[in-house]
């Protein structure tokens, strides 16, 4: 068995794992921390974000939630939401919560396709490092698993107020958090080198 | 090496960086400083301001309101410890207007919903709370910075007089302080503005007024304002008119003027003089000075001086001189009418004289004594000092001489009537030395002098004996006045008789007139026998299908058998009809049928009213005919007693101005009234008759309860009965035993009482906001109403029945839950708000809610007693069964 | 068991592809990132993102998280009585969803956070696995603690009712938030095997100490 010389990003160990990958998983001998696993085809995973993009565009103008006070209605999407915080002046939060919950995944998702996509083609994954690069800084940012459990935290306590009908949005909401969920589950970023990791 | 290197080359770059990297705690430590203090300072500053009551005020929640923004809100509420009496208030001020408010000068004003008469006001404070209003200390930024800051303020509880809101304000100035603040200004009985303050400097009252900027225009230099009090009456017996300026007026008064035509161009002044009355803003400056013997209760703040019933002047000094025992009147007149005041001018008083003798001066029983002027001649010189004569002025006409025995009532002044209209005056009474009779100098005027001929008969009227026949009296005017007053009488039997006597005798009385003239007519007498004799009195008439058949001679009583024996003459032509079987009825009386604004009087025929009279029927012409001086038993008269009326006892701890005569009504309908009335054992027994076929009404039950006229800041109730007068209503109950002893309740019943349909107790806390006539509802349908409250036995809970209308009272079931639908319930809080209403209506008054499982269990039976809850629970909205 | 790290080996790891560098190498030569074989400066921005966070903590609990402003006044309340409310009014849950997200994991990321450093500072090495267990723990519920914006967001926008009732962002969002983004910096740049380099300094210190016994 071929091996190759790699470190544990958790506790520096060196590590040796094959060259040629089966479909196991590889964690560190000392601290168990994951070495490897094997990512999906790159196709799938195309397939995977082009359908959670598709997913976020009727997202954009849906609404999550109606609520009826005594005959007073009222109901915003997702955006709609963050625009009254940041018409209320709260600049930074609007614009955290912003990127974080809605922004990210789905740039997260387009970064995705230009490192696959390339690659599909035969690109070497230099060409695409830097997009790898910044995939990989936000990773740690997304948020919309978050953003969702706080609809639902939401309505709890909006439960009381008035009645409250959960609008289109909200499914799309989820729809679009399982396939993105989906998709970088699916995506092993040492796929891109595992080529290249013959030459070494 | 090459870790070394690596080393030493990581320390190098790391300093700088290493340095730079704790910035971001201190910047952090900025921001969360900043933060903090960000919050705090918008927090803002915190006032003090004193109330007289706390009431209204919440803390956290009332705020501070200028010009409809909120710039603070309560955030203390603590007693004053200078003053237990008052309230502190700590207010947190929004801190960009607190440089502002925080000024000497500033004024605070609790707002809370007014609803009086004379304002409407703070309405919008109904649904969303007290609120304190500010008034700062002036207009412009450099104006409020120049005053000393200032943390702590005294209150107040309406507002200050200078508002700043867009009019004109005007000073007026005034003797009396007889306008209350907000009354309104009108033009034309239209408000234009109100009064915004009044205070006193150097004894004269200074109102400020501010009129409305779009009615600014009314105003110029030549404006005249008076006051306008309330209710102006125009009072005369045949009609009481009722003439208001606003209703707003009648409690508050209030302020008119009017601005002569012309002069527009000159500007509005500062100060105005105030008038007391529209009259006094054209009064001479000229003092006409009136010399009386007797100042004869006449008020000067009221009355004034007459001029062909209009009122021209006004009395403005009223003075007794000791010296020459004179009352000196001093008054002013008007300027159209002061060149009236002449030479040839008559001053009179006229004041109300009622006796038995003489009615007179009746308009000025409401309006009080007045002096009245005439003159005979307008284009005579001026002249300032008059006298006051008792009489009214003597007019033209000729002159004629009266013979009498006895003077009588005759004086100077009274009236000489024909078919009851003053044709004439007696202008002087003189006693003739060595003669039995006086000689009494009498004017009759000029345009009835035609009536006057040698077959003229006087004859004194004593009061009520009036000699009408219905053929001849027209009486148009519907003044009392001519059919009641006293005086001479003259009858001319012939109008053709030739106009040649200048002297005529003046008969004693009515009696002895009569006599002469019945020597030759030949009609017959009967007595017939009364308990009580109503208005009847000499001279009424006798009525046979409503023609004159007769009159009243005299009556008089009879101790032995406690009644009243009335003689009556018939004339010649009726003396057929009275057999055996006549039935004669009292049909005296005035039946008034008040209503308000009107005053309606309804009556059987107009002679009637004055002198009552006998109507007679016989039934049987065949009857055996009866002997002239036949008795005869008023007929009506027992039947009345036995037939028309039942009777029963009415207790009230006070009259509350129920007196005999009281009605008593039932729906708004007279069913009875008050017979009598008397003191017991510290209570007052009334007796009420009703009418036999309401009689079944006498539930023993039966709410008697008294609707009286009520007036005061939060309204008027019923303004009928301000004129006629407490009534005693009755509203049946549902007993089925009768009862004829009741005790008189001060409050109304409820309106469902005595109403068949469903009444459950339900068992609360409290009562809550809940009254009687508080709605009860099924999803928001109203099915019935509260109808009453007591206190448990053991007073651990309050138990309100409630009324269902008999047509939900199926709804009502074993399992029904009923809760408050309170007076708009809202649960506010950081996670939500929840607002539980059931309607608008209980959200100001408060309701009851019911609602009813899916198994709703059977109907329930009058009784029932169910829990009240505070507020549904979440479940019971969704129950939906079938009912 | 003696494991040879990538110090002892002179290596050091890409951390974006996870290519083996010599120490001499700046830039990996596969991605073009930087190579470094620990996070520079580590330690000191952990520590100063750390504090940072603690300090934006104080205002995130003491102001208000959001003001209820409606008919019946304004009630403005912290994080911590949104939770009591929520466990007084039944909805126990909830509460404690929102204790969890925004108390107690803000709190524990920065106790977690001040324990690992004091292990690096006090070079204790036997802590290092359990202390790297907590460095994941802290890293995988780190972006939980967003949720109390989030829902204040949401309630913001969807509580718009003019006079009855609007919601309105409380000054401690922003505090709160920044102390949310800068634990989350704190645990990005925190090093996680430095937890077992005090091992290595700790053989090094002995190493050397038995050198000097040998010299002396």
């Amino acid at each position: 068995m071929i091996v190759k010389e790699t470190a544990c990003k958790e506790c520096g160990v060196i590590v040796n794992i094959p060259k040629k990958i089966n479909f196991s998983q590889y964690r560190c001998p000392r601290c168990n921390a994951l070495l490897y696993r094997r990512g999906q085809p790159f196709s799938y995973i195309i397939t995977m974000a082009v359908t959670a993009l598709l997913l976020f565009v009727p997202l954009t103008f849906l609404p999550i939630l109606d609520l009826d006070i005594m005959g007073l209605q009222s109901s915003s999407t997702l955006f709609e939401a963050l625009w009254m915080v940041y018409k209320d002046g709260f600049y930074f939060i609007a614009f955290v919560a912003m990127m974080t919950g809605l922004l990210i995944p789905v740039i997260m998702l387009i970064l995705l396709l230009f490192i696959l996509v390339p690659l599909k083609h035969g690109y070497r994954p230099e060409k695409v490092s830097l997009y790898y690069r910044l995939y990989e800084k936000m990773s740690d940012w997304g948020m919309a698993e978050v953003y969702l459990i706080s609809i639902i935290v939401s309505m709890v306590k909006l439960h009381g107020m008035g009645t409250l009908h959960i609008g289109l949005g909200f499914y799309m909401f989820i729809f679009f958090f399982i396939t993105f969920y989906i998709t970088t589950v699916w995506f092993n970023p040492d796929d891109i080198w595992l080529d290249d990791a013959v030459d070494n | 090496m090459s870790d070394t290197t690596t080393e030493q080359h990581a320390v190098e770059k790391g300093r700088g960086t290493l340095w730079l990297v704790w910035i971001i705690p201190l910047v952090a430590l900025l921001m969360a400083g900043w933060l903090i203090y960000k919050h705090y300072a918008e927090k803002g500053t915190d006032i003090v301001v004193v109330f007289d009551s706390g009431k209204g005020l919440e803390v956290d929640k009332t705020p501070l309101i200028y010009q409809g923004i909120k710039i603070g809100t309560v955030t203390d509420i603590s007693m004053d410890p200078k003053d237990l009496y008052k309230v502190r208030a700590t207010i947190t001020v929004d801190p960009r207007a607190a440089p502002y408010v925080t000024r000497e000068g500033t004024k605070f004003i609790k707002v809370e919903p007014k609803i009086s008469i004379t304002e409407v006001s703070g309405l919008d404070t109904i649904l969303s709370g007290v609120y304190i209003d500010l008034y700062p200390a002036g207009r412009s930024k450099k104006e409020i910075i120049a005053k000393p800051l200032k943390r702590e303020f005294t209150g107040l509880d309406h507002y200050p007089p200078k508002r700043y809101e867009k009019g004109l304000y005007l000073t007026l100035e005034s003797t009396k302080a007889s306008v209350s603040l907000g009354a309104p200004v009108l033009y034309k009985s239209f408000i234009v503005g109100k009064v915004i303050d009044k205070h006193l400097e150097n004894k004269t009252i200074l109102y400020s007024i501010l009129i409305d900027k779009e009615y600014e225009n009314l105003i110029n230099g030549g404006t005249k304002f008076w006051k306008v009090s309330g209710v102006e009456i125009q009072a005369n017996l045949a009609g009481v008119k009722v003439k208001m300026d606003s209703l707003a007026t009648l409690l508050a008064g209030g302020i008119a003027f009017q601005t002569p035509e012309g002069n527009v161009t000159e500007k509005p002044k500062e100060r105005y003089t105030l008038y007391d009355s529209e009259l006094d803003t054209h009064l001479e400056d000229d003092i006409i000075t009136i010399v009386a013997d007797n100042a004869y209760n006449v008020d000067p703040n009221f009355s004034g001086v007459m001029y062909k019933g209009f009122k021209v002047g006004k009395i403005v000094s009223l003075r007794y001189d000791t010296e020459k025992s004179q009352t000196i009147f001093k008054v002013k007149l008007s300027k159209k009418f002061t060149h009236l005041a002449n030479e040839k001018s008559w001053f009179w008083i006229v004041r109300p004289i009622l006796n038995i003798r003489e009615v007179k001066g009746l308009d000025s029983i409401l309006s009080g004594p007045y002096i009245a002027f005439d003159t005979l001649d307008m284009d005579a010189p001026r002249k300032n000092n008059f006298e006051l004569h008792e009489n009214p002025i003597p007019l033209k006409g000729k002159k004629i001489h009266l013979a009498a025995i006895h003077a009588e009532s005759l004086k100077s002044g009274t009236a000489i009537f024909f078919k009851d209209i003053p044709i004439g005056q007696i202008t002087k009474v003189n006693l003739v030395p060595r003669k039995k009779t006086l000689d009494i100098e009498a004017t009759i005027f000029e345009k009835y002098v035609n009536f006057l001929n040698d077959s003229s008969m006087f004859y004194v009227k004593s009061g009520v004996e009036v000699e009408i026949s219905l053929k001849e009296v027209h009486i148009k005017s519907g003044s009392l006045e001519t059919l009641v007053v006293g005086g001479v009488a003259m009858v001319t039997l012939d109008k053709k008789a030739p106009r040649t006597k200048n002297s005529f005798f003046i008969y004693k009385d009515y009696k002895t007139y009569k006599e002469a003239r019945y020597l030759k007519s030949g009609g017959a007498e009967y007595h017939v026998e009364m308990c009580e004799l109503g208005s009847l009195s000499k001279g009424s008439p006798v009525l046979y299908k409503k023609l004159k058949a007769g009159e009243v001679v005299s009556y008089k009583y009879i101790p032995e058998r406690d009644t009243i024996d009335v003689l009556i003459f018939i004339q010649r032509e009726f003396k057929e009809r009275i057999n055996a079987s006549t039935r004669f009825k009292n049909i005296s009386g005035i039946e008034f049928e008040m209503n308000f604004p009107d005053m309606k009087v309804k009556m059987e025929t107009i002679e009637t009213i004055i002198a009552g009279g006998l109507l007679f029927e016989t039934p049987d012409a065949k009857a055996a005919n009866v002997q002239h001086g036949h008795r005869f038993r008023l007929y009506d008269e027992i039947r009345e007693r036995d037939d028309t009326y039942a009777s029963f006892e009415l207790w009230m701890r006070e009259t509350h101005g129920v007196k005999k005569g009281t009605r008593l009504l039932y729906k708004e309908f007279p069913v009875g009234k008050v017979a009598e009335m008397k003191l017991m054992n510290n209570m007052i027994k009334a007796t009420v008759l009703i009418e036999k076929p309401y009689a079944h009404l006498l539930h023993s039950d039966s709410k008697l309860w008294l609707k009286e006229f009520k007036a005061n800041l939060d309204g008027i109730k019923n303004v009928g009965n301000a004129i006629t007068g407490p009534a005693i209503v009755i509203t049946p109950g549902l007993a089925n035993d009768r009862t004829a002893s009741f005790m008189l309740d001060e409050t109304p019943p409820p309106p469902t009482y005595g109403k068949t349909g469903l009444r459950v107790v339900l068992e609360a806390d409290r009562r809550s906001s809940l009254d009687v006539g508080s709605p009860v509802y099924y999803r928001q349908v109203p099915i019935g109403q509260v109808e009453s409250w007591v206190l448990s036995d053991d007073a651990t809970r309050v138990r309100i029945t409630v009324f269902i209308e008999p047509r939900y009272a199926h709804l009502v079931r074993e399992r029904a839950k009923f809760y408050m639908a309170g007076a708009f319930g809202m649960d506010v809080s950081l996670m939500g708000v929840k607002v539980r209403t059931e309607t608008l209506k209980t959200m100001i008054s408060g309701g009851i809610g019911m609602a009813v499982p899916e198994e709703p269990g059977p109907v329930v039976e009058n009784g029932h007693t169910f829990p009240l809850f505070n507020k549904p629970e979440e479940a019971w909205i969704g129950w939906r069964p079938k009912l | 068991m003696q494991w040879i790290t990538d110090i002892e080996a002179g290596k050091q790891l890409c951390l974006h592809c996870r290519k083996l560098h010599p120490l001499s190498v700046h830039r990996c030569d596969r991605c073009g990132s930087e190579v470094h074989q620990r996070i520079p400066h580590s330690i000191a921005i952990t520590w100063s993102l750390a504090i940072a966070a603690i300090i934006f903590l104080i205002p995130a609990n003491l102001l208000p998280m959001m003001v209820v402003k409606s008919i019946a006044g304004e009630d403005a309340g912290t994080i911590m009585d949104g939770v009591i409310y929520f466990l007084e009014h039944g909805e126990a849950g909830i509460g404690i969803v929102i204790f969890a997200a925004s108390i107690f994991v803000p709190f524990f990321k920065l106790t977690v956070l001040l324990y690992l450093l004091l292990n690096i500072h006090l070079n204790r090495s036997h802590r290092a696995k359990f202390g790297l267990k907590l460095y994941r723990i802290i890293h995988f519920i780190g972006k939980w603690s967003m949720l109390d914006i989030f829902v204040v967001a949401l309630m913001v926008g969807l509580v718009q009712f003019k006079n009855l009732a609007t919601i309105v962002t409380g000054p401690a969002a922003i505090a709160f938030m920044l102390a949310v983004v800068m634990t989350m910096f704190a645990t990005e740049h925190f090093d996680p095997r430095l937890l077992f380099d005090t091992e290595l300094k700790k053989r090094k210190h002995k190493n050397e100490s038995n050198e000097g016994n040998t010299h002396v």
